[in-house]
């Protein structure tokens, strides 16, 4: 990655077209192996809100006949708005990560990474009491 | 196959894993949207089944679209990016829907 050192002026080869041009208009084109790995990377983060998403609508069904249906409702909408809220983060991530690289700089770190591991704990720790519950009661 | 200068004989196959990995998201966004509109429509609300179904067929149109562009003038992934985030983002919607419907009925 040699040429991305070489300061901030727009790429003449990038072109007026290439959208969003607030991150195509800054840097040079780095090496295409880093576009290609962060665009596998926003790909990742869209399957792991789809996966949040598909638990969460899986868990609605579970309710219908479950004794806490509703503590599984709200527990299933948590997981859905967290999976949509992850896939508003892979775009973003993506933008910030390849402005970075067009420019050169230090990545930036996976900023929805904490909310995903806070979320997911605290679902796990909700279902566990919940599981705790039923087989006391 | 998107062309990627500068690429010829990579050993880590960039392009292939890239386009593998568009296929696992797509394949996993279409069967997400298909759990939710079988979701729905076990739960008797049609309308949400009916919107689910549609956002998988808008989806696939969309970034098939989106590909052959790609292929005549090398943009950038941001438009298919956006179209699947979009996606996610609705049946997020939906799956929410159906959860505070649950709750409320």
């Amino acid at each position: 990655m040699s040429d991305t050192s070489a300061g901030t002026e727009p790429d003449p080869a990038a072109g007026p077209g290439r959208r969003p041009s607030s991150v195509y208009g800054v840097g040079s084109e780095p090496d295409a192996r880093f576009s290609l790995a962060n665009e596998r990377t926003a790909l990742a983060w869209l399957r792991t809100g789809l996966a949040l998403v598909a638990g969460g609508v899986a868990l609605t069904t579970l309710a219908t006949f479950a004794v806490a249906g509703p503590l599984l409702d709200v527990v299933a909408a948590l997981a859905c708005l967290a999976g949509g809220a992850l896939a508003i983060g892979a775009l973003v991530g993506w933008r910030r990560t390849e402005r970075a690289l067009r420019l050169g700089r230090p990545l930036p770190a996976p900023s929805a990474l904490p909310i995903l591991v806070v979320g997911v704990a605290a679902i796990a720790v909700v279902l566990a009491g919940y599981a705790v519950v039923q087989a006391l009661g | 196959m998107r062309a990627v200068e500068g690429l010829a004989g990579d050993p880590g196959a960039q392009p292939q894993r890239t386009m593998l990995a568009w296929n696992r998201t797509m394949l996993a966004a279409v069967l997400g949207a298909m759990l939710v509109a079988l979701t729905a429509e076990r739960q008797q609300r049609p309308v949400i089944a009916a919107i689910a179904g549609l956002a998988a067929l808008a989806l696939l149109f969309l970034v098939l679209r989106d590909l052959r562009r790609w292929r005549h003038d090398g943009h950038g992934p941001w438009i298919s990016l956006l179209h699947v985030g979009i996606a996610v983002v609705v049946l997020a919607g939906l799956g929410a829907t159906l959860a505070i419907a649950g709750l409320v009925y």
